[in-house]
């Protein structure tokens, strides 16, 4: 058969029998389903007898498995060790003999037995999801796929995607609750069609020529996981109708159960899903944070972490980030830890109180400031992971080059010399260049052993580690182990932690991003850079808590703590250098500060990060200076202050808010866009006194807000509350709001999990109606709602001076007397049953 | 967030709320101190949690000493002012 060569994106890869299924979105606008096979292996470590008869025995199996004797890096013991490869055919062999080993030798260590195929294919093809390619194909088959991007390339255009859009008509209301309405099915180019539940054949027989017609790469849908996709399929079943919404006729559509589970400290809902084959769905609802960076966001995610697309729609940061470090490790040849066997270390009790603690987080002084400057740390904690060399096999762990070199201290020398636990452990550094098993690769490379030379065809590159044009990220850093600050801990330096080279290039791609978005023009192409920058962000948040987090592969709570106890270092020089300039020192959080001196100037704000920076090591950059900036005291204990509560108008005009009313999701429409509309009022004043000035025009909005909700002229849809279940709606035992109506509409029918969200409405009596349900005759409950709102105007108000008796005073007779029982309603959402 | 201690801002909470039956028995303008007191030390949490003392009460004793001592202080120099007739200095917070 003739081969042929044509470039293509990889849309889409699965495993299947027959290999690894690639969807290739050709120039022309096809879409090819190829083939290609991808050998895999998994590691067992043990006793060499127990090794040996471990072979033995699964020679005997029969399934064409390899099986081999070899040593590799075992990243948290920080060395070589022996092991017994078994290699299979393909992805779904290979999770076949993973089961069946785990099942045979429950008790023995496993390693690289859970990995994604198309992240092993990824990396060991040097290619990357939505990666545009150049493929040689005989037949269907393979036989050879090379690209010259990089995951890391700053110019990338997305593939040229044809999208059709399904969703039902009017505002996003799930439909899981009841909401129905027409659907509408458009696509660039089509004529948008609504068609109405009524006739199922017709709607069914509808999606089907669109999809046929349009042939789609992507279906986005507006709770197409939940619903409308299980929805169409069971209508199309029911009508006899085949329904394409898979590419691949040799696969039916994959439907995964909703769950609920905890995550700090609250309980979370991740819906049913409905995963395409050669197609790609993406459900604007569950995509995670996709409101935030879009698709363009979601194509950015899906190239840096390796995942497909379908997948990264639909999983957290942390499952992004763990995946890159993944593919890190795969790429060096270490092993990648199927159950982390490492315990915490142990520690005294004082070395808990030491190293047991987060982010500094100072208490500002309630009030009304101006002129203040507020400088953010850029990315603080990773930054500081690449630059301490933070990592699982890094921190608490020296080794004897090390040694030799002595330790450099920080600053602030530790109190304790590094006691038992954390002494150094001899060896404890991954093997230097001479004895790295990548001196062997081509050897023990992964599917190398299968058909002879095919490695050298698919282009190697010598040292795995220049693959993806980085350099230097295997040379050895040659520094003395550094001492953590506060805790101690010694880190070594000899060689890059998989946690830094995870980081540093992301890290470098972000700061990128943003520098180009920034010498772009207001435009949808600096819109784009944004998201892609966005994206990443989140990765970059994540990193730090997946560094403590028990179940992650490359995480370590000593590792964690190193970081938390660098961050309060470094923010602690940050606040002594301002001081030492003359700054007043007003607050600081984690990675930024406030603080305030009489007449600075630009050039002294600019010397000032350019010192704190030098001096820390990590970048510093100018978030703004305050026209007037608002800390507004603490609720619960009067007077007190409150670390994350402020906001301000910066000097172009710019409100920056957190933790107030209009920036928190769970607050309702009508009081988010009132206290917006008040803060667009306050942006204007150019200092505090003028901001005390214009408190009459924020009056006068509230006096209309309030007679508007009085006479009944707001609309429920702007009063619904957004409450997530914590438990069942049978198992809510105190009638509050969020009980009532969470059973009003598992009454109705609706089924309702853990972690899901109800909206209902506040109705006389102490009632709540749920709003998918509510009816005309239901009547909203003003006073609960007023209250609501007065707290929201204290927010603005108390640091101009105003305490509660004062705000009402300025309400002009709109319900002058405070309504008895109201002080017990709180904030956030949870409200009780009546007052 | 999985953290294995309990922070120095719940060690703050207990502790008040431990000398709940000490407060009751305080006659109401003391109560007022003893609640300004706390929130003196309240204010000085970042500093209580960097001193990792597994003796919290006496980190928070400490956060009301100084803060006491600032507003003595800051009266100081207002009483100084007064009595040289100069212009009374900012007020400073406790």
């Amino acid at each position: 058969m003739n081969a042929r060569s044509l470039p293509a994106w990889i849309l889409d890869l699965y495993p299947a029998p027959e290999g690894m299924v690639l969807w290739l979105k050709t120039d022309d606008g096809r879409a090819l389903r190829a083939v290609d096979e991808l050998p895999m292996s998994f590691f067992i470590a043990a006793e060499p007898s127990i090794l040996r008869a471990a072979w033995k025995e699964i020679s005997g199996w029969k399934k064409g498995l390899l099986l081999a004797r070899e040593r590799r890096f075992e990243i948290h013991r920080g060395e070589e060790i022996d092991l017994l490869s078994v290699t299979a055919p393909g992805p779904l062999p290979y999770r076949a003999a993973v089961r069946e080993a785990l099942a045979r030798w429950p008790d023995l260590a496993f390693y690289n037995a859970d990995l994604d195929p198309a992240l092993v294919y990824a990396v060991e093809r040097n290619v990357f999801p939505l990666a545009e390619c150049q493929v040689t194909l005989e037949g269907a088959r393979v036989r050879a796929i090379t690209t010259g991007r990089t995951r890391w390339d700053l110019a990338a255009e997305p593939p040229p995607f044809r999208i059709l859009t399904l969703r039902l008509t009017g505002e996003l209301r799930d439909p899981s609750h009841g909401y129905r309405a027409p659907l509408e099915i458009t696509a660039p180019g089509m004529p948008a069609q609504t068609c109405a539940w009524d006739d199922p054949r017709e709607l069914v027989e509808a999606v089907r020529s669109a999809i046929l017609a349009y042939d789609p790469d992507i279906l986005l849908t507006a709770w197409g996981d939940s619903f409308l996709l299980p929805e169409l399929i069971a209508l199309a079943r029911r009508s006899g109708i085949d329904l394409p919404l898979n590419r691949d006729a040799r696969r039916s559509v994959l439907r995964k159960g909703e769950r609920s589970y905890f995550s700090y400290g609250r309980i979370v809902h991740r819906p049913s899903s409905v995963w395409l084959f050669g197609r790609l769905h993406i459900d604007r609802q569950t995509a995670f944070l996709a409101d935030e960076y879009g698709l363009d966001g979601l194509v950015e995610l899906a190239r840096t972490t390796l995942q497909p697309l379908q997948q990264v729609a639909r999983t957290s940061s942390g499952t992004g980030i763990s995946a890159m470090q993944t593919a890190e490790a795969y790429r060096r040849g270490w092993l990648i830890p199927y159950r982390k066997r490492t315990p915490e270390d142990f520690k005294t009790a004082l070395e808990l109180v030491r190293g047991d603690k987060g982010g500094l987080t100072f208490q500002p002084e309630p009030g009304l400031y101006e002129h203040v400057l507020e400088l953010d740390f850029a990315s603080m904690y990773p930054s500081l992971m690449v630059k301490f060399n933070l990592s699982a096999e890094t921190v608490g762990r020296t080794c004897p080059k090390c040694e030799s070199r002595g330790p450099i201290g920080p600053r602030d020398r530790p109190q304790v010399a590094p006691s038992s636990p954390h002494s150094p452990s001899p060896s404890a550094c991954p093997p230097s260049d001479e004895h790295r098993w990548t001196a062997d690769a081509k050897t023990s490379r992964v599917g190398v052993c299968w058909e002879k030379g095919k490695g050298d065809e698919r282009g190697e590159k010598g040292e795995r580690g220049d693959e993806e044009g980085r350099t230097n990220d295997a040379a050895e850093l040659g520094a003395p182990p550094r001492i953590i600050p506060e805790i101690g801990y010694p880190v070594c330096q000899c060689r890059k932690g998989i946690v830094p080279l995870t980081l540093a290039p992301l890290l470098e791609k972000r700061l990128a991003l943003k520098k180009a978005a920034r010498a772009l023009p207001e435009g949808p192409e600096r819109e784009v850079l944004r998201r892609r920058q966005v994206a990443l962000k989140w990765l970059l948040v994540t990193c730090f808590g997946y560094l403590g987090y028990k179940n992650a592969r490359f995480g370590r709570i000593e590792a964690h703590e190193s970081t938390t106890a660098c961050g309060r270092d470094t923010l602690l020089r940050a606040k002594e250098i301002a001081e030492e300039r003359g700054y007043l020192f007003l607050h600081a959080l984690t990675d930024a500060l406030w603080i305030y001196k009489e007449g600075s100037t630009d050039a002294d704000h600019q010397a000032l990060v350019e010192e704190i920076g030098r001096d820390t090591g990590v970048r510093i950059d100018i978030e703004g200076l305050y026209r007037w900036l608002a800390f507004p005291p603490s609720r619960q204990y009067a007077g007190n202050p409150v670390a994350n509560r402020y906001f301000g108008a910066f000097e172009d005009g710019k409100i920056k808010m957190r933790g107030i009313e209009a920036r928190r999701h769970d607050t309702i429409r009508w009081i988010r866009e009132a206290q917006a509309e008040m803060l667009e009022v306050l942006a204007r004043a150019r200092n505090a006194a003028e901001y005390r000035a214009r408190m009459a025009e924020v009056f006068a909005i509230a006096r209309g807000k309030l007679a508007d909700l009085q006479r009944g002229a707001v609309p429920p849809r702007m009063l619904a509350i957004l409450h997530r279940l914590s438990q069942p709606p049978e198992e809510y035992r105190a009638n509050l709001p969020v009980a009532l109506a969470a059973r009003a509409l598992a009454a109705s029918g609706v089924h309702l999990a853990p972690g899901e969200s109800v909206e209902f409405v506040l109705t006389l009596g102490g009632g709540a109606r749920p709003y998918d349900i509510w009816r005309a005759t239901d009547r909203v409950d003003a006073a609960r709602y007023r209250e609501l709102f007065l707290r929201m105007l204290e927010s603005l108000a108390v640091p101009a001076g105003y305490d509660r008796a004062a705000i009402l005073a300025r309400l002009d007779g709109i319900w002058q007397d405070p309504l008895p029982g109201m002080e017990r309603v709180a904030t956030g959402g949870l409200l009780p049953a009546a007052a | 967030m999985g953290r294995t201690l309990v922070s120095i801002t719940q060690q703050l909470a207990q502790a008040e709320e431990r000398l709940g039956r000490y407060r009751r028995a305080l006659t109401r303008a003391d109560q007022k101190i003893f609640d300004d007191l706390f929130a003196l030390a309240r204010r000085r949490l970042a500093a209580s949690s960097m001193a990792a003392d597994p003796l919290p009460m006496q980190i928070i004793l400490l956060g009301m000493l100084i803060g006491t001592a600032s507003a003595v202080a800051g009266l100081a120099a207002r009483v100084e002012a007064l009595e040289h007739e100069r212009p009374l200095p900012p007020r400073l917070d406790p």
